[in-house]
């Protein structure tokens, strides 16, 4: 089936096929068909919007009264468009331009903070949906719980959605994203839509969730027979491949940065959905594109923001190490923590020069996307966690601030002892506890002692350099900082 | 929070992504992490991008080597 339905996209575009809608009511008791395209998590992957496109356009030549879905997290993920002026216009100028009908709130979509987010829905010609979310009205975004759309067929869809929270009660996004905002579980409000087709006079329910696979299943589970018929899901970048069916909901999900579509089906009779489908359809990185998209991306990844600089550095870097220095001094100001910590394989350059310092400089410091996390350790959890980096970045020291380390090697090269000194010089008090701020690489691949199991603050550490070398201006001369030392016995 | 990897029950810290479980998963057996990232599947047998944000109590599966699980 899935080649039948490319090779009729390949037959559509080669015989010009353009899109008119036909306003045709079936009777009553005629059956209903309806279709909708869905993607999740595309974390603005604008790459792919040209193919894309190509794919929406050759389907809306097929299924004319095609529908357009995105389940949440359309936004960050990719500098050309975190970096624009304003902060994600980008996705949402081609979500237009595709015209999407209707899309889930999912937790990046706070990234752009508050104001923004109200800019970027007042720019966006679809609507944005969360039902347990509260308290949003005085910033200005514009979130509905639910929409319902009647189309030219006559069939009439109601759609809610719901978003992830977390164990801190708040979705996944720096908690200065969401302050004022109130949040409930999902599995507490599902219930409450239940009846929303019935009290709406709609043909099908259908739950648009950023909730991930797993509480997809276990809102499934706990919904009573015949109230939702569809779940099209996100957050947690899952590939359903085939038709996956839980207490008879179909649930959905397109994995992630449109490498995937899903393309549902729903058959309406006598006001209720008798027949549901669903395929998975690859984008292929090479083939026909929509050319207007492509123009549009072509100039979105031509952003002057990526050039513009941040900070002048006084000095030229020299090494990777005095580079590791000024990314930490970044890491713990944009943390308060008390000491920040990178490894080596973290710092991609070993030298910076003296002068304009621009945004893609800093992504080029650091390219990985690796999300700022927090441990609160312990002075001999913070040497647990030395003794494995080192051990794990070949015998090389991490990079401090806060802190100067002093590493003894025995002769092999292993180490038998580390001392903590702070920054004037004195002994560390090993009997403290610190807030260590690092990368989320370095929170999963060394393996070291600690009672708190940490926490992710959801924004990039390249993201938080940029934002710290903006208010800093000048950088510093580091020719003289030397914050670790390995004496050899 | 904690999920579960090949059956085997990681902590790991709050908001992590399934990247960060395989690796420390892998770091918990002192295997080395290779470049290219394993194919991974939750407990329905789906396919799960490394970058796929995990919750308290989730299932994954590295595919890439049956006799670890």
């Amino acid at each position: 089936m899935k080649s039948k339905i490319l090779l009729f996209i390949g037959l559509a575009i080669a015989f010009g096929s353009c899109k008119t809608s036909k306003k045709t009511v079936a009777k009553e008791s005629e059956n209903q068909t309806v279709e909708i395209l869905a993607v999740n998590d595309i974390h603005a992957n604008i790459d792919n919007f040209p193919r894309f496109g190509f794919m929406v356009d050759s389907l809306r030549a097929i299924y004319p009264d095609l529908l357009l879905f995105s389940a949440g997290d359309n936004q960050t993920g990719n500098p050309a468009n975190d970096q624009y002026s304003p902060k994600g216009l980008p996705m949402i100028e081609l979500m237009n331009a595709l015209k999407f009908d209707v899309t889930a709130v999912g937790n990046h979509e706070f990234d752009a903070g508050q104001k923004g987010f109200a800019f970027l829905t007042e720019q966006s010609h679809f609507p944005y949906l969360c039902a347990n979310v509260s308290n949003y009205e005085a910033s200005g975004i514009k979130i509905k719980p639910y929409h319902i759309i009647s189309m030219d067929n006559g069939v009439k869809l109601a759609i809610f959605s719901l978003l992830s929270i977390n164990s801190g009660g708040i979705p996944d996004s720096h908690p200065m994203h969401l302050e004022g905002l109130q949040f409930q579980r999902p599995e507490n409000i599902c219930p409450d839509y239940y009846d929303l087709a019935k009290k709406n006079n709609c043909d099908a329910l259908i739950l648009l969730s950023h909730v991930g696979f797993e509480g997809d299943v276990k809102l499934a589970e706990q919904a009573p027979q015949g109230s939702i018929d569809l779940i099209i899901g996100g957050h947690t970048h899952t590939t359903v491949k085939d038709e996956k069916y839980i207490n008879n909901i179909l649930i959905t999900q397109s994995g992630s940065k449109l490498r995937y579509i899903s393309l549902i089906k729903l058959t309406i009779k006598d006001k209720q959905v008798i027949g549901r489908s669903m395929e998975l359809l690859p984008i292929n990185k090479k083939g026909n594109e929509r050319a207007d998209i492509r123009s549009m991306v072509d100039k979105y990844n031509d952003n002057p923001s990526l050039n513009v600089t941040v900070a002048v550095a006084e000095d030229d870097f020299s090494s990777p190490d005095k580079v590791g220095y000024l990314m930490v001094d970044a890491l713990r100001s944009k943390t308060n923590a008390d000491i920040a910590l990178i490894n080596p394989g973290g710092i991609r350059i070993g030298y910076l020069d003296k002068g304009n310092v621009t945004v893609m400089d800093v992504y080029k410091m650091d390219p990985f996307g690796n999300e700022i996390t927090l441990f609160n350790l312990t002075g001999e959890e913070l040497k647990s966690l030395h003794i494995s980096a080192f051990k794990s970045d070949v015998k090389s020291p991490m990079c401090p601030s806060g802190i100067q380390s002093v590493y003894t090697l025995n002769p092999d090269g292993s180490i038998k002892e580390i001392e903590f000194f702070t920054e004037s010089g004195e002994p560390l008090d090993m009997n403290k506890t610190y807030l260590v701020a690092m990368n989320s690489y370095m929170s999963a691949a060394y393996r070291f002692d600690h009672k708190d199991p940490g926490k992710s603050l959801f924004r990039t550490t390249a993201e938080s350099m940029i934002e710290y070398l903006k208010e800093l201006r000048t950088i510093p001369s580091y020719r003289n900082e030397q914050r670790t030392k390995v004496i050899k016995e | 929070m904690k999920v579960i990897v090949n059956k085997k029950e990681i902590e790991i810290f709050n908001g992590a992504k399934v990247a960060d479980a395989i690796r420390l998963y892998y770091s918990l057996k002192t295997k080395k992490t290779t470049s290219e990232f394993p194919i991974v599947e939750d407990a329905f047998g789906n396919g799960l991008d490394a970058d796929g944000r995990l919750s308290e109590g989730d299932r994954l599966f590295i595919k890439e080597n049956e006799d670890e699980k």
